[in-house]
């Protein structure tokens, strides 16, 4: 009887260890997917408007020394480009 | 002796007796490292520099105002550019004894009679030149623009010309005991090119098409981008 029942748990804890491994070959298979679903992920950044160019540029023609009145001008050439009226 | 002294006295009596004149002059826009080292406005400033050597400028004047504009021509990128940069994109109009003056420009937000008061303060130096064969004398000034990164300060350098005893200039400056024929001012350089005075009285109209603001208004509408 004891022989039958250490067999039992023998074989119970072979197929255990089967399932076991098939959980962690299909855990690792399914973490190796998502790791290359991730390589396959492209962040795009956010794609600014003319309006908030023309503001980043203004900011920055301020900065080199320029007048309110060239630094709107300048930024103005930059904005027509933006939004092809140029 | 007595030629020298008819010479001298014709010389007075000759331009004692202008009345107007017209001077053209043409534009150099030369280096400034910091622009030229911006990564989005290096090339742009390489454009002006280009469309600089392609525009000309009017200064036309009598014993009253005189009035400073852009002359006619092919408008491309590059001297759009140029005339942006060189900050002679508008029609400056000023008038003897007053330091009130006025800007008349047009661009994207429409058209501009922008009134503002400026006085330059020259200092007068000891040396003189010969420019297009008149002897002119050194002033010099600074450029103070401010806006809303802070104060900056550039060197003028203004040639004058007593000898043309109207003080007006390119740009709207004026104030010195000749006419300006030769101009710095920061990177730009204004030069005489061809000046051609007269007894006839010519009529300089005051710029009046276009909204009337103050400098500072004018400011806050360039502030914010277009809309359409």
């Amino acid at each position: 009887m004891k022989k039958y029942i250490l067999s039992v748990l023998v074989a119970v804890a072979f197929s255990l260890n089967g399932v076991a491994s098939n959980d962690v070959e299909v855990f690792e298979n399914l973490s190796n997917k998502d790791m290359q679903n991730e390589k396959n992920i492209q962040i795009i950044p956010e794609e600014k408007t003319c309006g908030q160019k023309y503001l980043e540029d203004f900011e920055r023609l301020e900065n080199l020394g320029l007048t309110f009145e060239a630094a709107g001008a300048i930024a103005f050439h930059n904005f027509q480009k933006c939004t092809g009226t140029l | 002796m007595k030629k020298i002294i008819f010479l001298i006295l014709f010389t007075f009596h000759l331009y004692g007796q202008i009345n107007s004149a017209k001077v053209k002059y043409n534009l150099i826009i030369g280096q400034d490292e910091k622009i030229s080292q911006d990564e989005r406005m290096g090339a742009l400033f390489e454009k002006a520099q280009n469309g600089s050597k392609k525009i000309s400028f009017s200064l036309v004047f009598n014993k009253k105002a005189s009035l400073f504009s852009v002359n006619e021509m092919i408008e491309d990128e590059d001297t759009s550019l140029a005339k942006i940069f060189s900050g002679a994109n508008s029609t400056f109009y000023t008038e003897v004894g007053t330091e009130k003056k006025i800007k008349q420009t047009e661009g994207a937000f429409g058209k501009f009679i922008i009134n503002y008061t400026h006085r330059t303060d020259w200092k007068l130096e000891n040396e003189s030149k010969l420019i297009n064969s008149y002897l002119c004398y050194k002033a010099t000034s600074e450029l103070i623009v401010t806006n809303s990164k802070g104060t900056f300060k550039f060197p003028v350098t203004a040639w004058y010309c007593p000898s043309i005893p109207f003080s007006y200039g390119p740009n709207g400056y004026d104030g010195l005991p000749g006419l300006i024929l030769e101009l710095h001012e920061r990177f730009t350089v204004y030069g005489v090119e061809k000046i051609d005075l007269s007894t006839n009285e010519i009529v300089i109209e005051k710029p009046t098409k276009g909204k009337n603001v103050t400098q500072e208004e004018f400011n806050e509408i360039v502030k914010k981008p277009p809309t359409f």
